[in-house]
């Protein structure tokens, strides 16, 4: 298993894996991030909060450039884009996207490819494994989401919890200094939405750093190392779960959470 | 007078020994079309500010719009006056080679809209998907945009390289002699004597040429979409 633990052990204990400074984007003149500036040490697991539309998956969607930022400067693993100065080379947009992996809402399994072929893909292809590591690797990391023995599944064939587990093992054969999870629950119906929870709790025990935008408190909770609450575009408040969630500071927070308790005990 | 086994006799085995230059007149479009309509697809799914994009609307929209037959005139009767113009001759190229150049053209065209049409019921998801595993652009086409743009595009190929096979059958009005070159020679020579047999002859060959490329492409289609069979 040691393959598919925390990776990354040239970098120090304490520097961040990955640090965002004054992060901007805009869509159609409209600024859905101003000027957003967080780090994440490795080994962290950081949950965003925040309304819709106050720019989370936005800025997720950044850190491995699937949206390219308007300016701001995002390092990971040693590797940095400062789109402050223009189009960043695509090469390093590559070799930093290489560095990521990421959970989506809607799963995105490669639906013409088998379960084990969804994990195997990256591995063969970008990390140039040769068949038997990479199936080998793929084998470990599907086990780790306990979805041993459906490997030969297709997609269509899986339930929705387990898409996203796969997809899971998928971003974590990777083996990346950072998974990014996108709403990796917010697709799912609720009796499925515990066992994707507590897969993630079983990754980030094994030290992987993690970036996660959830709308599930107990769990950001229980597994995250910081909170950030967004709203509007920029940082409301951040710091430890029982700080956050516990002892909000704001009155958009606390709204905001009164809402989400509110919906549970409706 | 002779009987029509007799005809057939004398006239079938010169037909089938045609069918390389039909399947030559078909497969050899059909290769140089995916490759130039993958092109053109391309062009096509850019965006607009490109002029490259209005180009190639243009000339598809041309290739779509006129019969096939002007077209082989036109590449038959122009094309070497142009490369004549340009200072090469090119009276040594046979009628063949003329039918597949606009085929080809003609084809590509065709190709490229089906295709265009494969790329655009992709689902950006599964696009992301490849980019968020680190593919590259070349990586990402190959390994999910090509595929998937294919299994949509098959269907709508398969139709239109049938209709290529079967429209080899107007090679011979430039004089490049396939199956129906062959046939039609033949009717000329015995003055229209059993002309409907040997017609029949013709369309009985076709029929079954047809007939293998569509069980052909059924299989691919069949092993393409596996993956949305219900569950075993």
């Amino acid at each position: 298993m040691t393959e598919l633990s925390a990776s990354a052990e040239a970098t120090p204990a304490d520097a961040p894996v990955v640090s965002v400074r004054g992060l901007k984007k805009s869509f159609g003149g409209v600024e859905v991030i101003k000027d957003v500036s967080f780090e994440v040490s490795q080994g962290q697991v950081l949950s965003i909060l925040g309304p819709s539309g106050s720019g989370k998956t936005t800025m997720l969607r950044c850190i491995n450039a699937l949206e390219r930022p308007d300016s701001g400067l995002i390092t990971v693993d040693g590797v940095s884009l400062d789109y402050g100065k223009g189009k960043p080379r695509y090469r390093d947009i590559l070799a930093q996207r290489r560095k990521t992996a990421m959970v989506f809402q809607h799963y995105n399994l490669f639906k013409n490819k088998t379960v084990l072929h969804n994990v195997t893909e990256g591995l063969a292809v970008v990390q140039r494994k040769n068949k038997q590591e990479a199936e080998a690797i793929a084998g470990e990391a599907l086990e780790a989401v306990g979805m041993s023995g459906l490997e030969d599944r297709f997609p269509m064939h899986l339930s929705g919890g387990q898409q996203q587990r796969v997809s899971i093992a998928r971003a974590l054969a990777l083996n990346p200094s950072v998974i990014l999870f996108d709403e990796p629950t917010s697709a799912l119906d609720p009796e499925r939405v515990n066992e994707v929870l507590r897969t993630m709790k079983d990754i980030a025990s094994r030290g992987v750093t993690m970036i996660v935008v959830t709308h599930e408190i107990r769990f950001a909770r229980a597994v995250s190392d910081t909170v950030i609450f967004m709203d509007g575009g920029r940082i409301v408040e951040k710091g430890a779960p029982d700080k956050v969630i516990d002892h909000p500071q704001t009155d958009r927070l606390r709204e905001f959470l009164n809402s989400l308790a509110s919906r549970e005990f409706e | 007078m002779e009987t029509p086994l007799q005809i057939l006799s004398k006239v079938v085995p010169g037909i089938i020994s045609h069918i390389p230059q039909t399947l030559l007149y078909w497969f050899l479009p059909s290769v140089l079309a995916l490759a130039l309509g993958s092109l053109l697809c391309w062009a096509r799914v850019t965006n607009r500010r490109n002029p490259l994009y209005w180009i190639c609307t243009v000339v598809i929209s041309f290739f779509r719009g006129t019969p096939g037959i002007v077209q082989i005139y036109i590449v038959f009767f122009g094309l070497p006056k142009l490369i004549w113009a340009i200072g090469y001759d090119v009276s040594d190229w046979t009628a063949g080679v003329y039918f597949i150049i606009a085929t080809t053209l003609n084809l590509s065209c065709f190709m490229a809209e089906t295709l265009r049409g494969g790329y655009l019921a992709l689902d950006r998801g599964q696009v992301e998907a490849g980019l968020s595993i680190g593919f590259s652009r070349v990586q990402n086409f190959v390994h999910v945009i090509a595929p998937q743009t294919l299994k949509v595009a098959l269907l709508n190929i398969k139709n239109l390289e049938i209709d290529v096979l079967k429209d080899t059958s107007v090679a011979y009005t430039i004089g490049a002699v396939e199956i129906m070159g062959y046939a039609n020679r033949m009717i000329a020579l015995r003055s229209g004597l059993g002309q409907l047999w040997i017609l029949g002859a013709a369309a009985v060959i076709y029929f079954v040429m047809c007939a293998v490329l569509e069980i052909a492409f059924n299989l691919m289609v069949r092993r393409i979409s596996r993956y949305e069979e219900v569950a075993r």
